[in-house]
């Protein structure tokens, strides 16, 4: 089921072409199907769970290393763009460094593929648990193939 | 200058592709991307913040004409 909604919002999403009133409403329409999910998430964290290991831990730092330092630069292009407008090219922010590429199709079908499977790995936690609810953990296995459903 | 912010995001997505790499190879030294996002989604304000940025990322780069530049 999962997959089946999945496959249709990829397949809508790249043919709608960028800036069209297809495209917003598919993009409205797969926010609203994932909000929820925010909503409803996990059990708060067992004591002792892995959480707390080393290595979760030395994770969390590293990829928050990574995405500040990203942000950094983000922040120093929007920066630099307000106080030297002309020249905001020589600073490109992430939105001007791919948006060339988002106009060709392929480029942005791949885009959107990596954008949905981002949104399936955030929403897959509270899926898991209402699957777990449900007597149904094979729907996690089919959310996440890696097996990570057993994990915990 | 316009490679250096462009050589920082590179190197940014290159970390991210180690660090999913090494999560998937050796667990044991660096969490898998999988038992991250567990943590941090375990708060819901994290978790409402996470998918709203997602979807707002989705709308930004497809939807929303938020760049002056020429098609």
């Amino acid at each position: 089921m999962v997959a089946v909604v999945v496959l249709t919002a990829a397949v809508v999403l790249a043919l709608a072409p960028r800036y069209s009133t297809l495209m917003g409403v598919g993009l409205v329409a797969v926010g609203l199907v994932a909000l929820p999910f925010a909503w409803t998430g996990p059990d708060p964290e067992p004591a002792g769970s892995r959480g707390r290991e080393p290595a979760t831990r030395r994770a969390v730092f590293a990829w928050a290393a990574t995405l500040v330092v990203a942000c950094l630069c983000e922040l120093a292009a929007f920066v630099y763009g307000r106080i030297v407008p002309e020249r905001s090219a020589d600073f490109p922010s992430i939105s001007m460094a791919v948006d060339p590429f988002l106009h060709q199709p392929w480029p942005r079908a791949v885009f959107i593929v990596g954008w949905l499977a981002l949104g399936l790995l955030l929403v897959r936690p509270s899926a898991h648990r209402s699957a777990a609810a449900a007597g149904r953990g094979q729907a996690v296995d089919d959310l996440h193939p890696s097996g990570r459903a057993g994990d915990r | 200058m316009s490679y250096i912010p462009i050589a920082v995001y590179l190197l940014c997505t290159l970390a991210a592709l180690c660090l999913v790499i090494v999560g998937r190879v050796r667990p044991d030294v660096v969490a898998p991307l999988g038992r991250v996002l567990d943590r941090v989604l375990r708060d819901r304000a994290a978790r409402v913040m996470l998918i709203v940025f997602w979807w707002w990322l989705g709308w930004h780069f497809l939807a929303g004409v938020t760049l002056d530049t020429p098609e």
